[in-house]
């Protein structure tokens, strides 16, 4: 049986590998190669037929140790070696030096962006001037009051808007009602100052500067892109009129607006560039849902308006609201028309209701400008 | 006493061995076997044949000798060592100074004698 002498061959280069674990890797590389090739070198010029052979073979080689001693720089400097995790650092001290710093970068860039991400708030009121310089939004008997603002995002990435949270906002704790509605469109049409604007609690004319665009929709999650904005509106009643305890003036100074990026959700307080005051009914007020469903909305040149027979039952009240009067008149039975006017100081108010004989209804509300010219 | 001659012999080893390495490759270049081989057939030269190849990178680290691989006509490539001017001048001047010292030292030794 021929003798093989890989195994010892091996055992010694793990001790040799061993023994010079704290050397630099290229120079433990080159050392472990060369005392390799030389071992091989050696076999090769005369054959070991025994494992007594091949130990003195190793032997003349030399001790693995004394071979790492004899690479140590430190030991040819008259100083002692170094051993233990001490030297294995200093002996890679570079790429150990790298790695660490790379590890620290990365931990750094993660805790960083969750930082940043944490805090990210884009969210800004964009700034409209109002011709009229009003900011206090009266709650009158009855009536609506409405405020918004025109979110914009200033910031570099998109963010979705989940909610207009009001009862977490001024209006705590107020007997409020409210619902939230958005503009249809985002970014496009700027918001303009309208010249004058009649009926300053309803929606499109809020702080007295409108949104061209026109229709509002239901508040629906949405995403904002950088540099896109969009006019979100609360437009409210008060829930609870009998309690008169509750019907103070609501300072109202920013809205918060809840939004999410990335993993992150939280509710940014947009403040108002004017604080705004909602003033409280002086007396009573009426159902919260009569008010969001019966009151049409009417601007200079008057609104006319068909309710499906299935949304408003005769005897329900519908509201025609002008800057100078508010009138109301109650839906007639099938059939039937009613015409409702009222009286202000500085005109009237009048609102017509028809229904018909598959029991829609047809509202026309004037104000005092179309009667004044007779539109 | 046999213990403190050793550690005479190693450091004086230590001291000339890498000058004798360079000797070697002075006439023409090596590769480590061959340099290991001759180095042995000096008594007291090498105690053990492995320490050889940690010099011989010392050297290269140091600019006194280069290396160039040449195929083997058995086995792999062989790294081959030769002097760099930088070893030729560190040689020429270890050979000078050794001559002097050796002589200092003779005519102390030799002047002792009996």
């Amino acid at each position: 049986v021929s003798y093989d002498p890989e195994p010892e061959i091996q055992r010694y280069l793990e001790r040799l590998s061993s023994a010079t674990y704290d050397l630099p890797d290229a120079r433990r590389r080159e050392l472990l190669s060369e005392i390799e090739q030389h071992i091989r070198q050696a076999l090769a010029q005369t054959p070991c037929t025994s494992r007594d052979d091949m130990l003195a073979l190793l032997e003349q080689v030399g001790d693995p140790a004394e071979i790492a001693a004899a690479a140590d720089d430190r030991v040819d400097a008259g100083r002692e070696r170094r051993a233990g995790v001490i030297a294995f650092l200093r002996a890679r001290r570079l790429r150990n030096v790298s790695i660490a710093l790379s590890a620290l970068a990365v931990v750094g860039l993660a805790i960083g962006s969750v930082a940043w991400i944490q805090s990210y708030q884009p969210l800004a009121y964009l700034d409209v001037p109002s011709v009229h310089g009003r900011v206090a939004v009266t709650f009158h008997r009855g009536y609506r009051f409405s405020v918004g603002v025109t979110v914009r995002n200033n910031g570099r990435f998109t963010v979705r808007v989940l909610d207009v949270p009001y009862s977490s906002g001024a209006f705590s704790g107020l007997p409020v009602s409210a619902r939230v509605l958005m503009s249809r469109t985002i970014g496009g049409p700027q918001p303009v100052t309208r010249p004058r604007c009649h009926v300053p609690y309803l929606p499109g004319c809020v702080g007295y500067t409108a949104w061209p665009s026109g229709p509002y929709e239901p508040f629906r999650p949405f995403d904002l892109k950088p540099g896109r904005m969009r006019m979100l509106i609360l437009v409210g009643v008060y829930g609870n009129c009998a309690d008169q305890r509750n019907l103070v003036p609501i300072s109202v100074a920013d809205l918060p607006i809840r939004y999410r990026f990335l993993w992150k959700s939280a509710t940014a307080r947009v403040p108002l560039p004017k604080e705004r005051e909602i003033a409280p009914p002086s007396r009573g007020c009426l159902s919260p849902i009569a008010l969001s469903r019966h009151l049409i909305a009417t601007g200079p040149a008057g609104v006319s308006r068909v309710f499906r027979a299935a949304s408003i039952e005769p005897g329900a009240r519908i509201f025609c609201a002008g800057h100078a009067a508010h009138a109301s008149a109650l839906v007639p039975k099938r059939g039937g028309s009613v015409l409702g006017s009222a009286y202000g100081p500085d005109g009237r108010a009048t609102i017509h209701l028809t229904t018909r004989r598959n029991g829609s209804v047809v509202a026309v509300c004037m104000t005092d400008d179309q009667i004044g010219t007779g539109a | 006493m046999v213990a403190v001659q050793a550690s005479l012999i190693s450091q004086m080893r230590r001291g000339v061995l890498q000058y004798c390495v360079l000797a070697l490759l002075a006439e023409e270049e090596g590769y480590g076997f061959d340099l290991v081989k001759a180095l042995g057939e000096v008594e007291g030269m090498v105690t053990s044949e492995g320490t050889i190849y940690p010099l011989l990178s010392r050297l290269r680290r140091d600019g006194l000798v280069e290396t160039t691989w040449q195929e083997s006509p058995s086995g792999p490539p062989r790294r081959y060592y030769s002097l760099t001017a930088s070893g030729r001048e560190a040689l020429s001047t270890f050979a000078e100074e050794w001559s002097r010292f050796r002589d200092g030292v003779d005519h102390f030794i030799e002047g002792r004698r009996p």
